[in-house]
């Protein structure tokens, strides 16, 4: 399974854990790296490599587009382009409703909460569901 | 008490009006009115008043029905009923009913009518007092709640950062990655120290006293260069400051540099990156007993849809992630507890211009 990977986070430490983590899995084929999520979400819609199966690592609390608002926004996408992409949403909240509400949306198949290690990380991309291949 | 305590009496009957004007004119502000209307208009007009007085048995409407109509427009002043003995009944129901604070049997006699007026005031006064409180109860538990919402990304955001790039750098053995993280986490630590000094400022400008002083200007701007040179210097941006003061003006020096301090950060962080003329001016101005301080960059500029919420606690408009959501929140609480006024000005991409005014303490 090699996969490519889309880091979106505000704060640049937390991004650069986040890539040294995924070059340890040797299963990326390479990432990018937003730092905020109106950039994020213009390069998934402009993108043409739509048949690579990508991982999206999204903070959540993010200012001016927060995280939620990146998934409503992505949910929005057709399905063509939708079905290349999992999201796997990071949280500092500690707020259960927050994280039920988080993991409802369709795209969500895991959600980390910081500080997450590394095993954490490959064990919400292990436990993806099959047909992102 | 320096100002006389107003109060409308509204009765269909002139002499009753006359006589309740001439007894009690001295200690109060009286208005009398005829009818309904006549007594609706008094209301609108003066809002400070704190006491209606109203004849039970009148033409047009009763006593009672009167009070029910202006219970929802005006709620604030204490309705108190003059009546005979033979409306009893329906008195007793308005009473309970919550339409009248008390009544005052007629004819009356003045000591009736100074006594319910007293106690009508100390009641007034209480529910306004309740009031505020309950209103400042109300920002305060707001606040609070953004407070707690935000405690999780601006101060456990920066320590979960922190954590994971120590894990990080223990699990590797090159001395220039570990040097990296410990650059990024060194970033971290100082944004956490200060979103931490902001926080300060921010319960000192809520709890804190004002310390009225005289303020030379120029020694206040002599210290803010001192600070900001060095930055204008390393990021090569023009900073220019220019103080005209020639009276005198006392005001909470505190409450001034942490205005000027907080704006001028605002400029010399939003600038634009791919540009070579970056500017930032302070301009000080000490006229007839205000001081206008204007601070304007040619940096990013707030966008259209965000500037009425930049004062807002905790509200960031930029994607940089050096914003605390404190900053202009604790200026604008400055401002306000200064009796002074902000205004912004700002085009995306082409740059802002905060205009403050002072008015002398």
């Amino acid at each position: 399974m090699k996969l490519s990977f889309i880091i979106i986070d505000d704060r640049k430490l937390d991004c650069f854990i986040a890539e040294k983590f995924i070059q340890k899995t040797g299963l990326s084929l390479g990432n990018k790296v937003f730092y905020d999520a109106c950039s994020g979400l213009d390069y998934i819609q402009n993108t043409n490599e739509s048949d690579v199966a990508t991982v999206i690592l999204l903070d959540i609390m993010m200012p001016v587009m927060t995280g939620f608002e990146f998934i409503e926004e992505f949910e929005k996408l057709s399905e063509e382009v939708k079905k290349n992409y999992r999201i796997i949403p990071i949280t500092t909240s500690l707020n259960k409703n927050d994280i039920s509400k988080i993991s409802n949306y369709q795209s969500v198949t895991a959600v980390l909460r910081k500080p997450y290690t590394y095993q954490e990380l490959i064990t919400a991309i292990e436990t993806m569901p099959e047909d992102l291949r | 008490m320096s100002e006389k305590i107003k109060i409308l009496y509204l009765d269909d009957e002139l002499n009753n009006l006359i006589g309740f004007k001439a007894s009690l004119r001295l200690d109060y502000t009286i208005f009398t009115a005829q009818n309904a209307t006549e007594a609706l208009a008094y209301l609108d007009k003066n809002p400070d008043i704190r006491v209606v007085f109203c004849d039970q048995r009148m033409p047009e409407k009763t006593g009672v029905e009167f009070f029910e109509e202006i219970r929802s427009l005006h709620p604030h002043p204490i309705r108190i009923l003059l009546t005979a003995y033979t409306d009893i009944e329906s008195v007793i129901e308005s009473i309970n009913r919550g339409h009248v604070f008390r009544y005052v049997k007629k004819p009356w006699v003045d000591t009736d009518i100074i006594s319910a007026i007293e106690e009508a005031n100390k009641f007034y006064l209480t529910n306004s007092m309740l009031s505020v409180k309950n209103e400042e109860l109300r920002k305060a538990y707001t606040e609070l709640d953004k407070f707690a919402y935000s405690v999780s990304h601006d101060i456990r955001g920066p320590l979960v950062g922190i954590s994971g790039g120590i894990d990080l750098a223990l699990q590797t053995s090159d001395i220039d990655e570990i040097k990296e993280i410990l650059i990024l986490m060194d970033k971290s630590v100082n944004k956490l120290d200060a979103f931490i000094l902001n926080m300060h400022d921010y319960y000192s400008l809520e709890r804190g006293e004002l310390k009225i002083t005289a303020i030379d200007f120029n020694e206040v701007v002599k210290e803010i260069e001192n600070i900001f040179a060095i930055y204008a210097k390393t990021a090569k941006i023009d900073f220019k400051v220019e103080v005209k003061q020639n009276e005198s003006f006392w005001n909470d020096l505190v409450s001034i540099n942490l205005i000027i301090h907080n704006l001028l950060t605002n400029a010399f962080k939003y600038q634009k990156k791919d540009i070579d003329d970056k500017k930032v001016a302070l301009s000080i101005e000490v006229f007839r007993g205000s001081t206008t301080i204007v601070v304007s960059d040619n940096g990013t500029g707030i966008d259209k849809k965000y500037i009425s919420e930049v004062y807002n606690l905790f509200f960031r408009a930029n994607v940089q992630e050096s914003g605390s959501g404190l900053g202009l929140f604790n200026v604008k609480s400055a401002i306000l507890k200064l009796n002074g006024t902000i205004d912004v000005n700002s085009t995306l991409n082409e740059g802002t211009t905060f205009t403050v005014v002072i008015p002398h303490k």
